[in-house]
């Protein structure tokens, strides 16, 4: 240990790398594809849910009062909101891991600058809904012109 | 209000968004192709997200990690952490009842030493730059953005346990060391045409001995006619 001013700095022996290093264990090969192997196997169960956590979504919207959505709202929306991210994330669903990233970009942009308007977050769901599966009917330019116009709302508010 | 973003900077799911020298597909660098050995390690998650957490549970299940505690929130963390025996915490940045970042403090101000200097990985779905560099400033070791990678996370956890990095406590900051010796580009390889070789590689001129070195080197009188 060693002390200057106000500053300890402490080297301590790594017990974390001690205990990696022990005989045995894994290539990063072999763990990394036994791991996508195990992630796999749960696809079908959380793919399934993706419909349910939108509904969820829709429904703390639905729940929003005639003075438009509070901060508290938008908040309980962005948390849902992570959670769809890591589902589309992880399983591949690259149309709708984006609309999620532009849902959360104008939630937090909402809470920042209060807007309350809730039409823009429906405009948002609904794309969720066109893009929740893989196998997905919209054509690649016209999810390209969803992902514009869904970006069209965040220019509009941020020139407001 | 914490600022938030989900596109600043933009960067694959799993990326990470830490502040160490990236490893890569081929190995971590000081531990290149090395093999892993996760069956001793008991390891901590603190995560409220339940798909989050069972993914991460899979990505262990994989690695041989089997001694893993999985809980919610902040308070069921701290009793689990003080009531356990862990050697890597696991934890996310927004949890229901604390920031993870209060979490990550309340470990680095622990009186055992070999508690408050346990390896800490902050998994955030928010990488803004002031988020980043929020988490790194409460004591993680390393910021993971979500979704995780499995080769990522054995990445991380692999630079979590190279011996290297001192552990620092100061007035304002408790946590490792958060300068670093460059070392060249990942593996040796840079991404740049001008990007040397972290190897010295052979000598291009014959070498100098200690006379020449010292006629260099060392002042001289000379006599002008």
């Amino acid at each position: 240990m060693s002390k200057i001013a106000n500053c300890i700095t402490i080297r301590m022996k790594n017990r974390l790398g001690e205990l990696l290093r022990r005989p045995g264990g894994i290539h990063k090969e072999q763990a990394v594809t036994a791991a996508m192997e195990h992630i796999e196997s749960l696809r079908d169960e959380y793919t399934k849910v993706i419909p349910s956590e939108i509904e969820a979504l829709e429904t703390i919207i639905a729940g929003t009062g005639p003075d438009g959505i509070s901060a508290g709202e938008v908040l309980k929306l962005l948390n849902g909101a992570e959670r769809l991210l890591v589902l589309s994330g992880t399983f591949g669903y690259p149309r709708l891991e984006a609309v999620v990233k532009s849902f959360c970009d104008f939630g937090i942009e909402m809470v920042e600058r209060r807007i309350t308007d809730v039409e823009s977050l429906k405009v948002h769901l609904r794309a969720m809904w066109l893009f929740r599966t893989e196998a997905s009917k919209v054509s690649e330019a016209d999810a390209k012109n969803v992902l514009n116009e869904l970006s069209k709302i965040h220019t509009h508010f941020k020139a407001g | 209000m914490r600022k938030r973003s989900r596109t600043t900077p933009r960067k694959k799911p799993g990326e990470s968004i830490g502040f160490k020298v990236q490893g890569t597909d081929t190995g971590v660098r000081g531990m290149p192709h090395e093999k892993l050995n996760f069956s001793q390690i008991s390891a901590l998650v603190v995560d409220a997200d339940d798909y989050a957490t069972g993914i991460l549970a899979q990505i262990f299940r994989g690695f041989g990690l089997v001694r893993h505690t999985i809980v919610a929130d902040g308070e069921s963390g701290t009793k689990s952490f003080q009531n356990g025996h862990f050697d890597l915490v696991i934890c996310e940045y927004v949890l229901p009842d604390m920031p993870g970042a209060d979490f990550v403090r309340w470990i680095r101000r622990l009186p055992d030493t070999r508690s408050r200097t346990i390896p800490v990985i902050l998994l955030t779905g928010y990488t803004q730059f002031s988020n980043v560099a929020a988490a790194r400033d409460c004591g993680a070791n390393i910021v993971v953005k979500k979704p995780i990678a499995p080769n990522v996370l054995f990445d991380h956890i692999a630079w979590s346990a190279e011996g290297e990095r001192p552990f620092v406590q100061t007035d304002t900051y408790i946590g490792p060391c958060r300068r670093f010796k460059c070392t060249g580009p990942p593996n040796g390889i840079g991404r740049r045409s001008t990007d040397l070789s972290a190897e010295v590689g052979a000598p291009v001129q014959p070498n100098m001995s200690q006379e020449e070195i010292d006629s260099f080197v060392k002042p001289t009188k000379v006599s002008i006619e």
